[in-house]
């Protein structure tokens, strides 16, 4: 029986010796074994159509941002409003009048200055006018009860002259800008100017607000008195502020392939997967979505961050969106050719036949701004595998 | 005495070195050229015959657990069970160089046996009828604009539940009849490529193969003198049914964990329930065996035995097999009915075969030799055998690989009552 026991032992521990460690690398060795192909790996390209979605209006407020908008871009209009206050009493004082009646004004100009590191896109016509309402840095110009642009009634100023030097707008005003604004025993004199497009061409002029350090808006009066000489007086304005809203014609129109923040609009993209025939069981390795950036794109910030969504159905205007296939996107400014990597999954049902091909849309994230991107031709690069031979 | 004391495995603390065994090896056992077709054949004979080279479809002492021919089953006078285990280590060579290890394990099957009544056996058991086991990993195959690492693995093989009549017909003549129940036992793959690519993201295909069908195999065997056995063994040929699923990365289960060579961490975001199936029959061989042994009426025992297995009927890309072997068993001591002392049995053979997988070359052949030991447990309630083998199979320039390997089997028999 010992021999026995020592036998058995002894084989035992021969037996997990002999197992041994197998080599912990992957294999190498067999590659002429296989006798079934793996899978192709194809790469397809998928012409887009789309159009765009007005989305809704965010109820911004831009009366503490560096910048002024002025311009018209893609249906949609930027307008800026600026207030300076004169003190009658130093403007007496340095010319030693005692009544307001008694100056003569000789030049009344506003100089504003262009913020350079923004997109710009040619300077057109600038229409002055004078605001006929109240309005602050708190004003907001949506009306969030009936989801539409509030207006704002204003008077045009004949005679403003608008330049452009170097990276300074100049306006000149006419002299009754001023007395138009005087009131008696007002504390100050507040001259009040509304800068909006005056051409139906696309312009964006990115000016410097009162809260840029060095650059804020100044209206420089020179003036005189009876037995005086002329005299400069200069104040920087008191309050600024711009706002955004469709034009009359109600915004872009739906061909442009246009995504937006601030006043949402929406991409939405179609797939005509004619002629690319995904076979079925294939992987989607990478799916990239080249949207060859129009210049008409403007993104103020580092990066205009997007979701995009698949389509799941739609019924009427009511869309349904699946939220595990959202990818969220961000573009830098400045580019030219905008790919977007697309999460494989949201192209991989079709080939699966898990969903239909309703096509995907685009949405801005950030809607405390306004910017956009605009699509040149989009186009879908799809790169996938087939699956390896059964048999 | 009980079952206790006849079949008292864990007094040679035997149990918790099967659960290390267990442990520490994968669970599969073959041949690098198992990947195509069904698999490699398993040759189904007890671990005496894997001893003896692998003959013994002439063993008709009662003491054999040989599938190969269902007669032998009519042998048996006492219910008796079996059960056994594999474990090999194989040294991979391909024509450029290249070398691998691998080391692996598996369950090789258990057995019932059961006399019923008037020279009547059941025999019941769960065996392996094929066995998978590849794996490879290497640099894109192709040569398109985005290279990728391919890895593929495969594993599993199919499983039958057999259920076995053995007829005793005087003390000389065997009959037996075995049918094969194919419901167990999956073929799985996988096929990996990681591109090189960061951006682009992997694939991952599985193909799950899984089998319905039954399989008949005959048997008689007949030992007109005392000392000398004949036995024959028929399998017609067979149809299973295989139902292939294909599931890539989106549609795995949600949870499962792939790492690829990086260590990144990809987990199956089950998705879609979506995945290819489809259904074809398959073609299994008809197989005829035969074999000789002869016993000196204690001491020694030698088996020869050929086997030829028709493939080439199954499908285009196969060829027929043949199976020669030869092998010699020798008690040590001498007879000993009141179990006074132990005895041992050592076995040795040797065996050549083909495999049924097509090269370009010559037939992918294998031999091998094989010495094992027999250690009764206590009281005779039962047998321990170990055997190993050594071996070769292919030959890198011909079929592309070559591997040389070191098997070793064991198993564990008694009696039930």
């Amino acid at each position: 029986m010992r021999i026995a026991s020592a036998t058995v032992a002894g084989l035992l521990v021969f037996i997990v010796a002999g197992v041994g460690c197998g080599d912990r690398r992957s294999n190498p060795v067999g590659a002429d074994l296989l006798n079934r192909e793996p899978g192709g790996l194809a790469v397809d390209t998928v012409s887009l159509s789309g159009i765009n979605r007005f989305e809704g209006l965010t109820n911004f407020v831009f009366g503490h941002t560096i910048d002024l908008r002025v311009g018209r871009m893609n249906g949609i209009l930027f307008r800026a409003l600026l207030r300076f206050e004169i003190s009658p009493n130093e403007l007496l004082q340095e010319v030693g009048a005692d009544s307001l009646g008694a100056l003569t004004v000789n030049a009344l100009e506003v100089t504003l200055n262009r913020h350079t590191a923004s997109f710009q896109k040619g300077l057109a016509a600038i229409q002055v006018s004078r605001p006929d309402v109240l309005w602050d840095e708190f004003t907001s110009f949506v009306d969030s009860a009936q989801a539409v642009e509030v207006s704002l009634p204003s008077t045009l100023i004949p005679g403003a002259i608008v330049t452009l030097e170097g990276n300074t707008v100049n306006i000149e005003l006419p002299d009754s800008v001023f007395y138009n604004a005087v009131v008696e025993d007002g504390g100050t004199i507040p001259i009040e100017l509304l800068l909006g497009p005056a051409e139906a061409d696309d312009f964006l002029a990115v000016l410097a607000s009162r809260d840029s350090a060095g650059l804020a808006p100044e209206l420089r009066m020179v003036y005189s008195a009876k037995g005086s000489g002329l005299v400069e007086h200069t104040v920087g304005s008191a309050r600024d502020t711009y706002w955004a809203a469709r034009d009359d014609g109600g915004g872009p129109g739906e061909d442009l392939l246009l995504v937006q923040s601030g006043i949402r609009y929406s991409l939405f993209l179609g797939f005509d997967t004619t002629g690319v025939d995904i076979p079925f069981g294939s992987t989607i390795n990478s799916v990239e979505l080249h949207l060859d950036t129009d210049d008409r794109s403007f993104v103020e910030i580092v990066s205009f961050p997007l979701e995009v969504v698949r389509i799941d159905a739609e019924s009427g205007d009511r869309l349904v969106s699946d939220n595990r296939f959202t990818s969220i996107l961000e573009i830098g400014r400045g580019m030219s050719d905008t790919i977007l990597a697309l999460d494989p999954v949201m192209v991989q049902g079709w080939p699966s036949e898990a969903f239909p091909n309703n096509g995907i849309s685009l949405r801005a994230v950030n809607n405390l701004h306004v910017a956009w991107l605009v699509a040149g031709t989009p186009w879908l690069k799809v790169s996938y595998t087939e699956p390896p031979e059964i048999d | 005495m009980g079952i206790g004391n006849r079949f008292n495995l864990c007094a040679y603390g035997i149990c918790p070195w099967v659960a290390l065994l267990i442990w520490t090896t994968k669970a599969e056992t073959s041949t690098i050229f198992s990947f195509n077709g069904l698999g490699d054949a398993v040759r189904r004979v007890d671990v005496r015959s894997r001893g003896m080279g692998g003959a013994g479809r002439a063993l008709t002492d009662g003491q054999s657990f040989n599938s190969a021919n269902p007669a032998l089953l009519a042998a048996a006078r006492r219910a008796a069970f079996s059960g056994r285990f594999f474990m090999q280590r194989r040294s991979l060579k391909d024509a450029e160089g290249r070398s691998h290890v691998v080391s692996d394990g598996d369950i090789g099957g258990f057995q019932v046996t059961l006399p019923i009544r008037n020279g009547s056996v059941l025999g019941l058991g769960w065996e392996p009828i094929t066995d998978v086991d590849f794996g490879l990993s290497v640099d894109s195959l192709s040569t398109g604009p985005l290279p990728y690492r391919l890895t593929v693995d495969a594993s599993g093989g199919i499983q039958a539940l057999s259920l076995g009549l053995g007829q005793r017909v005087g003390p000389t003549v065997f009959f037996g009849v075995r049918a094969d129940a194919v419901v167990l036992g999956t073929i799985n793959e996988t096929w990996i490529k990681d591109f090189d690519d960061a951006s682009i993201s992997f694939s991952k295909d599985q193909i799950v193969r899984t089998h319905k069908g039954l399989l008949w195999a005959f048997g008689l065997a007949w030992a007109p003198a005392r000392k000398w056995a004949v036995g024959v063994a028929f399998q017609p040929a067979g149809h299973i049914e295989q139902t292939r699923s294909l599931r890539n990365v989106f549609s795995d289960n949600r949870g499962d964990v792939y790492v690829d060579d990086e260590e990144n961490r990809f987990i199956g975001v089950g998705l879609f329930d979506v995945e290819d199936t489809s259904e074809t029959d398959l073609d299994m061989p008809a197989i005829l065996g035969g074999g000789i042994s002869y016993s000196s009426g204690y001491k020694w025992l030698v088996a020869v035995d050929a086997e030829k297995g028709y493939w080439f009927d199954t499908g285009n890309d196969r060829r027929d097999t043949f199976e020669l072997s030869a092998g010699v068993l020798y008690r040590t001591g001498a007879k000993d009915p009141l179990v006074s002392g132990t005895r041992l049995e050592l076995m040795g053979g040797f065996h050549r075969r083909s495999l049924y997988f097509k090269t370009e070359g010559p037939s992918i052949s294998e031999i091998g030799a094989s010495l094992g030991v027999g250690v009764p447990l206590k009281n005779r309630g039962g047998m321990f055998r170990y055997v190993i083998e050594f071996g070769k199979r292919g030959n890198e320039r011909e079929h592309g690989a070559s591997e040389r390997f070191i098997a070793q089997t064991f198993s564990f028999s008694g009696w039930l009552r």
